[in-house]
């Protein structure tokens, strides 16, 4: 085989003679090409039936090699990269050993019934086994009462006492947030939790509330151990379980675009 | 006198079905690959879906969440560039097949578990293309699958200039 220029194809209508590549105005590139005069333009009977297949099972190989090659250096220049020694699904531990004392709830639900209470009432909460993935992971979960409250108390939330933080794809954020909530995106948590502002507004607050869609959507999850392997004291993070679903259907407050666009809407209902 | 060909390798000499081939195949996987490589987190969060990896081997999901969106997008430039046709068709074929079996056997779980009818199962398969019907996805791969098969299978060459003046490389 011998390397050949893709302008060869282009023939008059004679066979004869051909175009040169100028007067075609292709680009020139350089391609293997199967050579002329015996049957080895395609895939069917013949004695070298197994030498084709075997040099397109090598240009295959040598295709997935270059794309896997092109995909890591795309991958590690891109802003929105991952980085394959991560594991992004599991909830990240304290920086210190965290006291069994903590991580009461001063507001937030329990999952696990209390001594007398019956077992069974949990079975009818949607959200009981959000609250358990919580629970299990050392946060509070928070129900919809309580954010509403925390919402509603204006000098607390616009001075950053109270933070909300939305852990949803960047898309799905600028769709409806509930107001002055910050977003943190879980693949650059670190990043965005050692830049400024939030570098500086979370350890002050006295209560961060994270929320993605709610249910079993973990990312808020994943993000408030993002932020407790930061630093941040796990006592003041809570995982508001219903989510920005619930937050709609209760037609709350939505603020579209950006944070303080202003662009504040009513949710939608069921 | 040598045989009357067949009527589908007179198709394959017009060079048509090939081109055909390459410019869906090429445009279709340039497309999903974008949209994936867009968001690879979402992309790695599909992929968990279909429990492929067990909890250890994150770094194997992470790694085809990185690779499959530029392999794709990188196989649909080389099918609308004309290189590597025969190669390319096959790398396609290769993630086409057991990904639609995968996407298969998901639906097959979601009609088991809650009793759906199979064809109006609707999820969204990490394919690029967001939530879509099981059973249109499944002719869409079979008719993709096909595509891959007339590159694979066609004697005809590259130039999309081969419509006027097929170049044929056999002798028959």
């Amino acid at each position: 085989m011998r390397p050949a220029i893709l302008c060869q194809g282009l023939r008059d209508s004679s066979g004869r003679g051909r175009k040169s590549c100028r007067e075609a105005g292709w680009a020139i590139i350089a391609v293997w090409h199967q050579p002329r005069g015996r049957g080895t333009g395609g895939l069917h009977g013949g004695d070298a039936f197994v030498k084709k297949i075997g040099k397109v099972v090598l240009e295959s190989l040598i295709v997935t090699v270059v794309g896997v090659g092109l995909a890591l250096i795309a991958n590690a220049k891109s802003g929105r990269g991952l980085d394959i020694s991560k594991d992004y699904f599991k909830v990240r531990t304290a920086a210190r050993p965290m006291d069994p004392a903590n991580g009461k709830s001063d507001g937030g639900s329990e999952t696990k019934p209390e001594p007398g209470e019956d077992p069974d009432k949990n079975k009818e909460d949607k959200y009981a086994e959000g609250k358990r993935l919580v629970k299990e992971a050392g946060f509070q979960a928070i129900e919809y009462d309580e954010v509403q409250r925390l919402y509603r108390d204006d000098n607390n939330y616009r001075n950053g006492a109270y933070i909300f933080v939305d852990a949803r794809p960047a898309s799905e954020y600028r769709e409806g947030h509930i107001p002055l909530a910050w977003r943190i995106d879980h693949v650059k948590s670190d990043e965005m939790l050692k830049a400024p502002p939030l570098q500086f507004l979370l350890p002050s607050a006295e209560k961060i509330v994270l929320y993605c869609h709610g249910g079993n959507c973990e990312d808020s999850l994943l993000v408030a151990g993002d932020m407790r392997a930061a630093g941040i004291d796990q006592t003041k993070i809570h995982v508001y379980v219903g989510g920005f679903t619930e937050w709609w259907e209760k037609k709350q407050p939505i603020e579209k675009g950006d944070r303080e666009s202003g662009d504040i809407t009513e949710g939608g209902g069921q | 006198m040598s045989e009357r060909p067949s009527l589908l390798r007179r198709l394959d000499d017009t060079a048509i079905p090939s081109v055909i081939a390459r410019v869906v195949l090429g445009a279709m996987f340039i497309y999903t690959g974008v949209n994936k490589a867009a968001e690879p987190y979402d992309f790695l969060k599909m992929l968990r879906e279909y429990q492929l990896f067990g909890p250890e081997a994150y770094w194997w999901m992470n790694l085809v969440a990185i690779t499959l969106p530029w392999l794709e997008i990188f196989c649909g430039v080389l099918l609308l560039g004309g290189i590597a046709l025969r190669g390319t068709a096959l790398v396609l074929a290769g993630m086409l097949v057991p990904f639609t079996i995968v996407v298969t056997l998901r639906a097959v779980g979601i009609h088991s578990a809650e009793k759906i009818a199979f064809c109006a199962i609707q999820f969204d398969c990490g394919c690029g293309t967001g939530e879509v019907n099981i059973c249109r996805k499944l002719v869409e791969n079979t008719g993709l699958i096909l595509l891959s098969l007339v590159l694979l299978w066609s004697r005809t060459t590259l130039a999309f200039t081969s419509l006027s003046a097929p170049k044929k490389t056999s002798v028959d």
